[in-house]
């Protein structure tokens, strides 16, 4: 198309707005965070073709795989147990997999490098990022929830305690997400192992078969993969009806915490550590 | 018209320091690289120098072309200058603030187009890109939105705002990307490669824009390109680099004129067998209307008076004698041989 173009000469519009007053850094570094909130559930909008077939082969797997095990037929009993320990697994799966896919893409593009001439930190970006794709994922997880327990006549209450630990597995899969986001500008190879290490979560997190049919060292391996203690917790806490303060008493809440913690600050460190070791080789894009 | 922005907005006042204090008639540097160096760590062979003790700096308002040949150092210096890049040694400085050290307000002063990078997101619309690289940058959407009209109107990119990128042609891609490096109307613009890929058109649409944007809007440009027509047309300063070296950064003006006393141009007004005058071994001879005209260097008078007494003694009629201004790109190879 032939154009041409000539700029009007007068004074542009956003200048003129933006004279005199800025935002305190915590309100447009959140605003900022947000964005890619934003950005993302945009990006989901539009690759929806994509989405929605996720949507039903997540779905359709729960059963499956319950069909599987259970010889041909669904046991309520495998069901109790591993429901929601799979509830997990669509989040992950999509917090880890999409973000790294995700990032190695506009490393390619770009927009990665025009990330970075943000006045806020990349971590702290990114973590809006991973909040789209953990809506995405607690959306595939709801549908998941609702539509098992209604087909198959199994019940998971809904105890507003069982927030507390729902939401540090949460945490714990976007801290892991970051950590494998940070490794992925490090390492070439990053997509095979994202893959390894989510099959290893969904095999050994509970909601395969229940994490007691597992060898002792087994299960002690499991327990420092993220979503399993979270599990343990959100399970004694929704579904055996244990109060909070039963699962703090016993070290069991601390723990979790303390780990989701680390496991936050695992992830953030090697992020950033990347992130500057990218910039020092060039490789930011 | 728009002045870069000294006590507010994306582009805000400078920092307190001696050294980049402005003094009553010095025009404020926009950019200041300091003996900027970088070397690639690459596995367990000797790190690849990319720059070595680069030092340029411009007013604003300028345009500066950063030429060289294919793995000179022009993009790794326009990166370092974003903070894209970190420099092994040397420093980096926008509109005043140190790029390693005030990182922060550092990139509020600059927006970039990088080379052989799509730069905006395909799969969101012109609009929603404009929105999002707004808010990355600290705006608001108050803010945003405005500007993003004004930009997407001046590229003729308005009328499509609301579909996806993906579907632009790569102008149009290109005027998307360079409306999201400008959304913050920051007063340094980095464009790596701005018409690589565009058709004539297109690119001259690019150029006259970035040309009113300093020109008009007092935006400091820096931009690398391999179109040396482009850069002699558009640019105030040319800075060419090879191997990582500055070799020159002098106003194109200057730059040209250095070597044209070199080159002379001698034109007669009859046809001249080239054949029959090996005295012109070194010159490029063309025949035009019944006359001809003589090219070539010449390096002092003496040789200049030896040719044409040669010619006067072939009875050639002389029509004009002059030096002839050289083209950025002749002066580029002569720059880079003498390198």
């Amino acid at each position: 198309m032939a154009t041409t173009t000539t700029m009007p000469s007068r004074r542009s519009p956003a200048i003129e707005q933006g004279a005199g007053r800025r935002d305190p850094y915590a309100v447009s570094a959140t605003r900022a965070v947000l964005n890619e909130t934003q950005k993302g559930l945009w990006l989901l909008w539009g690759h929806r073709a994509v989405v929605l077939p996720e949507i039903i082969t997540f779905v359709a797997f729960y059963p499956f795989l319950q069909f599987i095990i259970g010889n041909g037929r669904i046991e309520r009993s495998l069901v109790t147990s591993t429901l929601l320990p799979f509830l997990t697994i669509p989040i992950l799966y999509l917090a880890i997999l999409k973000l790294v896919g995700d990032l190695l893409e506009e490393v390619n593009s770009g927009t990665f490098e025009q990330m970075h001439l943000s006045p806020f930190s990349p971590a702290s970006l990114l973590v809006g990022r991973l909040l789209a794709l953990l809506l995405e994922g607690v959306l595939i997880a709801a549908v998941i929830g609702v539509g098992m327990t209604w087909a198959l006549g199994v019940g998971i209450p809904l105890r507003p305690a069982g927030l507390l630990p729902a939401a540090l597995t949460l945490i714990d899969i976007a801290a892991f997400a970051l950590l494998i986001g940070g490794l992925a500008l490090a390492l070439p190879q990053i997509g095979g192992i994202a893959h390894l290490v989510s099959g290893l979560i969904f095999l050994l997190n509970g909601a395969f078969i229940p994490l007691a049919w597992y060898p002792g060292w087994l299960q002690t391996l499991a327990n420092v993969l993220p979503t399993t203690l979270g599990i343990a917790v959100t399970r004694r806490v929704v579904l055996d009806g244990q109060p909070l303060a039963a699962v703090w008493g016993d070290g069991t809440l601390p723990w979790l915490i303390g780990y989701t913690i680390l496991l936050s600050a695992l992830g953030w460190l090697v992020f950033m550590r990347n992130d500057r070791r990218a910039m020092q080789q060039g490789k930011l894009g | 018209m728009f002045e870069p922005r000294r006590g507010d907005g994306p582009g805000t006042s400078r920092p307190p320091d001696p050294e980049s204090a402005i003094r009553p008639g010095v025009r404020p540097l926009a950019f200041e690289l300091t003996a900027l160096s970088k070397a690639y760590e690459r596995g367990k062979g000797p790190p690849v120098r990319a720059v070595e003790g680069i030092s340029l700096s411009a007013p604003a308002g300028q345009v500066v072309g950063l030429l060289g040949p294919n793995g000179a150092g022009k993009t790794t210096t326009i990166k370092m200058m974003c903070g894209l890049v970190t420099p092994t040694s040397g420093r980096v400085r926008l509109n005043g603030y140190d790029v390693a050290r005030q990182r922060p307000m550092a990139v509020r002063q600059v927006g970039a187009v990088l080379e052989g990078a799509r730069n905006v997101y395909w799969s969101l619309s012109a609009w929603q890109n404009l929105l999002y690289f707004g808010r990355l940058r600290g705006l608001t959407r108050r803010q945003i939105a405005p500007r993003a009209e004004y930009l997407l109107r001046s590229l003729d990119v308005w009328e499509r705002r609301s579909q996806t990128v993906g579907g632009f042609s790569r102008g149009m891609q290109q005027k998307v990307a360079i409306a999201a490096a400008l959304i913050t109307d920051p007063p340094i613009l980095l464009l790596d490669e701005p018409t690589l890929g565009l058709d004539v058109q297109t690119a001259r649409t690019v150029k006259d824009w970035i040309a009113q944007l300093a020109h008009e809007q007092g935006k400091t440009i820096v931009l690398t390109t391999h179109q040396l027509a482009f850069a002699q047309e558009l640019c105030d300063r040319i800075a060419i680099i090879h191997q990582g070296r500055l070799l020159t950064d002098l106003p194109v003006h200057a730059l040209l004129a250095r070597f044209r006393q070199d080159t002379y141009e001698i034109r007669l007004g009859s046809p001249l067998d080239p054949g029959a005058a090996p005295w012109l071994d070194g010159f490029s001879v063309t025949q035009e209307n019944g006359g001809s005209s003589i090219r070539g260097p010449i390096a002092d008078q003496d040789r200049l008076y030896d040719l044409l007494a040669q010619l006067r003694a072939q009875h050639l009629p002389l029509l004009a004698v002059e030096p002839v201004e050289p083209s950025l790109e002749e002066v580029f190879v002569q720059v880079l041989k003498e390198g």
